[in-house]
């Protein structure tokens, strides 16, 4: 059952900003859109496997080396001797 | 009149007269040109538009090349980019404000490709938010209209790529197609679309939405066309470990060899909810490449009921993960606040639209603790039987048809507010896509209410030749 404190919970945990008008209206969509999804868990599915990517696939590595960073750091609003700025993200 | 102008020709008519020195580059980018002067205000089709810069490659090309004979066929055709594939230099907004201000700093391996045979890039074009949208309306930039009727919808999510063929303001284009979304617009924009087999092209420089389903797929008024653009851009790539070494040969329509062809037609994709305008136009299709193919028969793809709620267990899930990338720290949109947490909440507040924030929650509750198992990991499992029922099918058949979309274009507006009904358009789309299979849409035999529909045309993997050839049958027949 999806209830609004539990949509403004989610919404914590994606970083989510949302207003409460937001939150009433998405309730019943959301709730309405799960019960859809529910179906899935009525199949029967046992032995098998879950399928994490459409073809088999051997992922091939590349050797990790660094081309150019002129490109990236071309375009930061603030640089100093090729580090760039952000917001302090370590509280 | 329009049909007389170069933007209306295909890119092998263009090709001959590029060759036969009938018309310049710069007549091609010119007709181009002005069709989106009249047209684009009333449909919204690009979000950023290269016109200073087509005109310098165009009189470039007129002045340096002299051999004509052995160009690439794409040498000099304007092509249009979805706007969350990375063109270097220019903004890649992918339909949000979050990404307003982010301009590309390389390009996507398809967009290199597309560059190194000679495209003109000619601009970005609109989109669903993140491709997140079966109708082009969820787009920051303002919705996109159709250019048959511009009450109607144009489909999601690459809208705006298939508009600009439809209204010719430009010769081919690349969309994305996640579930259906080039497919889809294609269907209702009366163009050609197609998803290639997932892995085919890379997706480096592809902004990800649903990273185990997301494919670029070309664009065309013809089914030759949309074949020049694949093979210029499939292929493997370093930059894409997903991207897989299957050599791409040339690829040459050949609708004569459907007379090889043994076509399947899956039973439950003609039960209710299918339009029956709809499903006549499809019945007739079939009778006509009835006459033409070895043999008709009907299949069954029994997990079809499942598709819609397992692709939107599956993409949500990729999707609230992939877009927590977008914090206001590294790039993009960025909201000020003294406290960190209120920063990142505000930055995504204000950047992301309903749908997207939609789509985030959906996502992020079927990967919550207690719930993983019971959503993403069923859906993950309901994927499987659903790639074992075309397994089991492509056994007796080459390949198989369907209608793109279950109904004709619906009005601007009139599902926007019930997303569920929204999602439910892709019902015929899906299932390809989890299955990593492609697929084709081309116009029909018939239309409704003056709008062609949209045939589906599914192949086993790498198998793009055989659906090429199948639409390029349904084509010549349409004349």
């Amino acid at each position: 059952m999806i209830t609004q404190s539990v949509l403004e919970k989610v919404a914590k945990l994606s970083r989510l900003g949302i207003t409460p008008d937001e939150i009433a209206l998405m309730t019943a969509e959301i709730e309405k859109i799960i019960e859809y999804f529910e179906q899935v868990r009525n199949i029967n599915l046992e032995n098998i496997q879950p399928m994490t990517h459409a073809v088999a696939i051997n992922l091939q590595p590349r050797p990790d080396v660094i081309k150019s960073t002129k490109c990236i750091t071309e375009q930061m609003p603030y640089i100093k001797r090729n580090y760039f700025f952000v917001p302090a993200v370590l509280e | 009149m329009i049909s007389k102008e170069l933007c209306s020709l295909s890119i092998t008519s263009l090709r001959e007269k590029i060759q036969n020195k009938e018309i310049k580059f710069i007549d091609v980018v010119n007709s181009v040109l002005n069709r989106i002067k009249s047209e684009e205000q009333k449909i919204c089709g690009y979000i950023t538009l290269f016109e200073e810069q087509a005109i310098k490659q165009a009189q470039n090309l007129d002045a340096t090349i002299k051999d004509r004979e052995n160009l690439h066929p794409l040498t000099g055709i304007p092509i249009a980019i979805k706007d969350n594939i990375c063109v270097k230099d220019f903004l890649t907004t992918c339909g949000s404000k979050i990404l307003h201000n982010f301009i590309s700093p390389y390009d996507a391996t398809a967009v290199a490709r597309l560059k190194n045979a000679g495209v003109i890039i000619i601009g970005k074009t609109n989109m669903d938010e993140f491709g997140m949208g079966s109708s082009t309306e969820t787009s920051y930039y303002g919705p996109v209209a159709n250019p048959i009727d511009t009450v109607y919808v144009p489909g999601g999510s690459s809208g705006g790529s298939t508009a600009v063929i439809a209204y010719r303001g430009a010769i081919g284009a690349l969309g994305t197609d996640t579930g259906g979304s080039v497919r889809l617009p294609a269907a209702f924009c009366g163009v050609v679309g197609l998803k290639p087999t997932y892995g085919r092209v890379s997706r480096y420089g592809l902004v990800a939405f649903a990273s185990s389903l997301d494919c670029i797929g070309p664009i065309a008024k013809t089914v030759d066309d949309t074949a020049i653009i694949l093979s210029t851009i499939a292929g493997q790539d370093e930059y894409d470990a997903t991207s897989v070494n299957i050599p791409v040969n040339k690829l040459l329509c050949n609708p004569e060899a459907i007379k090889d062809y043994t076509i399947g037609i899956p039973k439950e994709y003609f039960a209710e909810g299918l339009d029956p305008k709809v499903a006549k136009v499809v019945e007739r299709t079939i009778k006509e490449l009835g006459k033409k193919c070895k043999a008709v028969k009907q299949i069954s793809l029994p997990q079809t009921k499942y598709t819609i709620a397992t692709y939107y267990l599956i993409c949500t899930a990729e999707a609230s993960s992939n877009l927590a990338r977008y914090d206001g720290v590294k790039y993009g949109l960025r909201t000020t606040s003294q406290e960190l947490i209120n920063m990142y909440e505000k930055t995504r507040e204000d950047g992301f639209g309903t749908e997207v924030k939609r789509r985030i929650l959906l996502g992020t509750y079927g990967l919550s603790k207690g719930y993983y198992e019971e959503y993403y990991g069923t859906a993950q499992r309901v994927r499987t039987l659903i790639k074992q029922d075309f397994d089991e099918a492509f056994k007796t058949c080459n390949v198989i048809l369907t209608p793109t979309a279950p109904t004709p274009p619906f009005k601007l507006g009139e599902k926007i507010s019930d997303p569920l009904a929204m999602y439910l358009s892709d019902v015929f789309t899906t299932s390809p896509s989890l299955a990593g299979l492609p697929a084709i849409s081309v116009p029909g035999i018939g239309k409704v209410n003056n709008f062609p529909v949209g045939i589906q045309i599914i192949g086993p993997a790498f198998a793009e030749e055989c659906i090429l050839n199948c639409a390029s049958a349904i084509e010549k027949i349409n004349g």
